[in-house]
């Protein structure tokens, strides 16, 4: 990247980080706005990898992000970690990754398309009935109360936050840059000619699953220190599934910047609804994907979702 | 000189960014089999893909008995009466013998007759009277390039399209092939062929014509171009 | 008798399971001919659930007689979903189709949740809890119902599918759409037929979701989990295969209720699942010659 190009993404975060010192954190209201879209951004750039450009639609995104959020949880409540603990948050990450390749290797060597997603989906359903049935370590279905109960000032959690979604972005923008990202294409586009062509298939499918689900066990576990209780329906609910989706679907996945637009967009969007129709905001999500997908294909970035299986019928 | 069944005028087709076809042009006359031969990857098969429907020429016209069918869908072609057999036979191997038969009759032209063509059919290919519950994928290459002829004449065709019948069956197969197209066109039906097996292709065909790289090259009898030197340089080894 | 409480619960098993199978012939339909995945299903049975449910305690009208409004206006909507949401992306790929679909999840879940409240309901009958008693096992009769419509509705099916030129005409362009338009058949007939269908098989089982069990609006995704998981083990594009798939389901998980306690049943069900998209993607019974997937 030219260095003219540098300075518009170099000013913004500059921006970012200033917005916590210029505002006032106990009640500025920006300051929660960018934390939430810079969690939702870390998501969806985290499922993008594995959707948008390796190809691989995964349903399961929150599978790790609750997994983050329960390990910082109950490491906590044990005493392990402290508060917003680096290592916690890292640990977290780490052990979604772990998950991800353990459960990785064997569905992404033998699951295409809609079986992997489903595939996907029953792993989150697992984690989440596992962790009901958790008992005394994972506080069953009424969750783990976490030893502290409020927060002083927003600001750490706020700059892990955009930490995180700088990570992703950095990360994403690595990946594709390097031969790597040239092999998650190539994996998206024709699995076969990309095998034929000495890629190892499975390893990178697997590199981009577990990378995705560092980036969301962090953002997990972040949510954790945040709202000071994990519960299973909470961090293991099909929404941090969905919202990064959405985000994608928005923004134009396989892309850097769709996902960040969407972000933003949609933590707006959410917060308007929630702001005007409280109850009816979840009700939001779902109509913008259909009419999304619809009308708008490619996204606000106008760049194409790729479908994994190409559809029937001839050039009409 | 009559009208003839199906016109061509000057089609250009494309894949995307790639061109396929060129100023394509010809014709077929009633009760004729006209030969479409030419190497593969020339653009046969896009022709034929064109003429069914599924591809739409970016200029250039195709008309059936003068009426423009160029960019119609799939089912109104069937509708209007061309039928084709695909590349690959174009069977549902999953049903039966009878029911891939029924659903030739599916367009609604061709449904009022669907009794007196089905047994025409079955006594035009006996072996499929006998494997009428059998499903389609399991039975042979030959058996199958029956089926798929006898599903297309169940609607009832003006025009009857084959992309290489001939394509992956044993010799006497192929043999049986073609004199089913023979057989054919003796009960007056319009063929349009589609064919890698050149010999065989210009042997019946009553004219012909020879596409390369999306161009048609040469026209003539079927006689013609049999004999014609050039042909056989190109297609068939050098002429003794 | 250890053998009679092993034989109970495995009825109870097949009972339930066949609620699975309904789902999961709606799902198969769908997916055979469109390759979408609607995971919508359960949440439009849930729905067609609470249709049944509001006639019922609005005009007392028995559950098994709203059938004569929910299927009719169920196929309406299956007509009505693909026309609005799936006509133009049907042709576009698995991604966009599912995503549409879970996005009306969402939405209709999160609706049923506004206007309804989030308490489980039921229909309930003077008949609910009456149960027959067979060679000493008991079966319950809403359940039995249940089973009753599930085997009607594969069926009914099954009779199109096998015996109609329309339901040959679906089968042949779930095998191969290209070459079903060889034959003149228009794709987007033949899919709103199907969608159809598969809605209407969504309203039966609305209908015997309300009579057999509690529900709120957020139980059909779970629902639909477990149709998939049925039409895992019973084969994707296959439609008794499904409601096949659903039993052995049902007696799967009744069996782990029986022995394991409590949630750890779900966690057998899901285990399952994985097992079998891993080990045998085309499900147990399918003996699909043409190539899938």
């Amino acid at each position: 990247m030219t260095k003219r190009r540098l300075f518009p993404p170099i000013i913004v975060i500059a921006a970012c980080c200033a917005v916590p010192f210029v505002f006032d954190p106990e009640k500025s209201y920006l300051i929660y706005f960018l934390f939430m879209a810079s969690i939702y951004v870390t998501l969806a750039q985290s499922w993008n990898l594995v959707a948008g450009y390796t190809g691989q639609v995964s349903l399961g995104q929150h599978a790790f992000f609750g997994l983050g959020g329960y390990v910082v949880a109950i490491a906590w409540s044990r005493g392990l970690i402290g508060y917003l603990s680096p290592i916690g948050i890292i640990m977290a990450g780490v052990a979604a990754s772990i998950l991800a390749i353990l459960i990785g290797i064997p569905l992404l060597s033998k699951l295409r398309g809609d079986y992997f997603a489903l595939g996907t989906l029953g792993l989150g359903e697992i984690l989440r009935l596992v962790t009901i049935q958790g008992g005394a370590l994972t506080g069953g279905p009424m969750g783990l109360l976490l030893p502290a109960s409020s927060f002083g000032t927003i600001r750490p959690h706020y700059f892990i936050a955009l930490f995180l979604a700088l990570l992703s972005i950095a990360v994403s923008l690595y990946m594709v840059k390097s031969h790597i990202g040239l092999a998650l294409v190539s994996i998206r586009e024709d699995e076969a000619a990309a095998e034929a062509n000495g890629i190892n298939v499975l390893k990178f499918k697997v590199l981009s699953f577990a990378v995705a689900a560092f980036l969301a066990g962090m953002s997990g576990a972040l949510l954790a220190n945040y709202v000071f209780t994990v519960d299973p329906q909470g961090f293991y609910g099909l929404n941090w599934t969905l919202y990064p989706v959405l985000i994608c679907v928005l923004g134009g996945a396989g892309t850097i910047t769709g996902p960040i637009i969407g972000g933003l967009l949609l933590t707006a969007v959410f917060e308007v609804a929630r702001y005007f129709l409280p109850e009816i905001h979840p009700i939001f999500s779902g109509l913008f994907i259909i009419l999304t997908i619809i009308f708008l294909p490619r996204g606000l970035m106008g760049l194409r979702v790729t479908g994994i299986a190409k559809g029937k019928g001839g050039a009409r | 000189m009559a009208n003839p069944l199906l016109s061509v005028t000057d089609i250009n087709v494309r894949y995307g960014d790639a061109q396929a076809l060129w100023d394509v042009s010809f014709d077929v006359r009633e009760g004729e089999i006209f030969s479409i031969i030419g190497s593969n990857g020339a653009g046969k098969s896009t022709i034929l893909q064109t003429l069914s429907g599924f591809l739409c020429p970016c200029s250039g016209k195709i008309e059936l008995l003068g009426s423009r069918v160029d960019g119609t869908s799939p089912m109104a072609i069937v509708n209007l009466g061309i039928s084709l057999v695909p590349e690959g036979r174009g069977l549902f191997s999953n049903l039966t013998v009878l029911e891939n038969l029924e659903l030739g009759a599916f367009p609604k032209r061709s449904r009022p007759l669907k009794q007196e063509s089905l047994a025409s059919v079955l006594s035009l290919f006996p072996v499929l009277a006998r494997r009428q519950s059998q499903p389609a994928g399991k039975m042979s290459g030959g058996e199958q390039q029956m089926l798929a002829i006898g599903r297309a004449l169940m609607s009832r065709p003006r025009l009857l399209m084959l992309d290489e019948p001939s394509l992956g069956l044993a010799p006497i197969v192929v043999k049986t092939v073609f004199e089913t197209i023979v057989t054919l066109k003796a009960q007056g039906m319009t063929i349009l062929l589609v064919e890698q097996n050149i010999h065989q292709a210009l042997r019946i065909a009553d004219r012909a014509c020879v596409i390369k790289t999306g161009r048609i090259t040469m026209v003539g009898t079927g006689k013609e171009l049999l004999a014609d030197p050039d042909i056989h340089r190109a297609y068939m080894g050098t002429l003794r | 008798m250890l053998t009679s409480i092993l034989v109970q619960v495995l009825i109870n098993g097949i009972l339930s399971g066949t609620m699975y199978g309904i789902a999961a012939i709606g799902l198969s339909l769908i997916f055979g001919t469109m390759r979408i995945v609607f995971i919508a299903q359960g949440t439009i049975i849930i729905l067609a659930a609470y249709g049944s449910y509001w006639l019922f305690s609005f005009t007392g009208i028995d559950p098994y007689v709203s059938i004569i409004f929910i299927v009719p206006a169920s196929l309406i909507l299956g007509i009505g979903l693909y026309q609005g949401l799936f006509r133009k992306v049907a042709q576009a790929g698995q991604f966009p189709t599912l995503l549409i679909a879970f996005g009306l999840m969402a939405l209709l879940e999160n609706l049923m949740f506004v206007m309804f409240t989030g308490n489980s309901r039921a229909v309930q009958t003077s008949y609910a809890s009456y149960a027959l008693t067979v060679l000493g096992i008991k079966i319950s009769f809403v359940r039995l119902m249940a089973f009753v419509m599930a085997v009607l509705g594969t069926a009914g099916v099954t009779f199109f599918l096998k015996k109609t030129m329309l339901g040959k005409a679906v089968r042949a362009a779930s095998e191969n759409l290209r070459y079903a338009m060889m034959v003149g058949i228009t794709p987007h007939t033949v899919n709103t037929i199907t969608f159809a269908l598969g809605m209407g098989l969504a309203g039966l089982a609305g209908v015997a979701t309300a009579t057999t069990y509690g529900f709120d609006p957020f139980s059909g995704f779970v629902f639909s989990l477990k149709a998939m998981i049925a039409l895992a083990i019973g084969g994707m594009a296959s439609v008794a295969g499904g409601l096949f798939g659903g039993i052995l389901l049902g007696v799967v998980e009744s069996y782990a209720a029986f022995f394991l306690t409590g949630g750890w049943a779900d966690v057998v069900s899901y285990a399952v699942f994985l097992l079998v998209l891993m080990f045998r993607p085309e499900g147990l019974f399918s003996r699909d010659m043409s190539t899938k997937l």
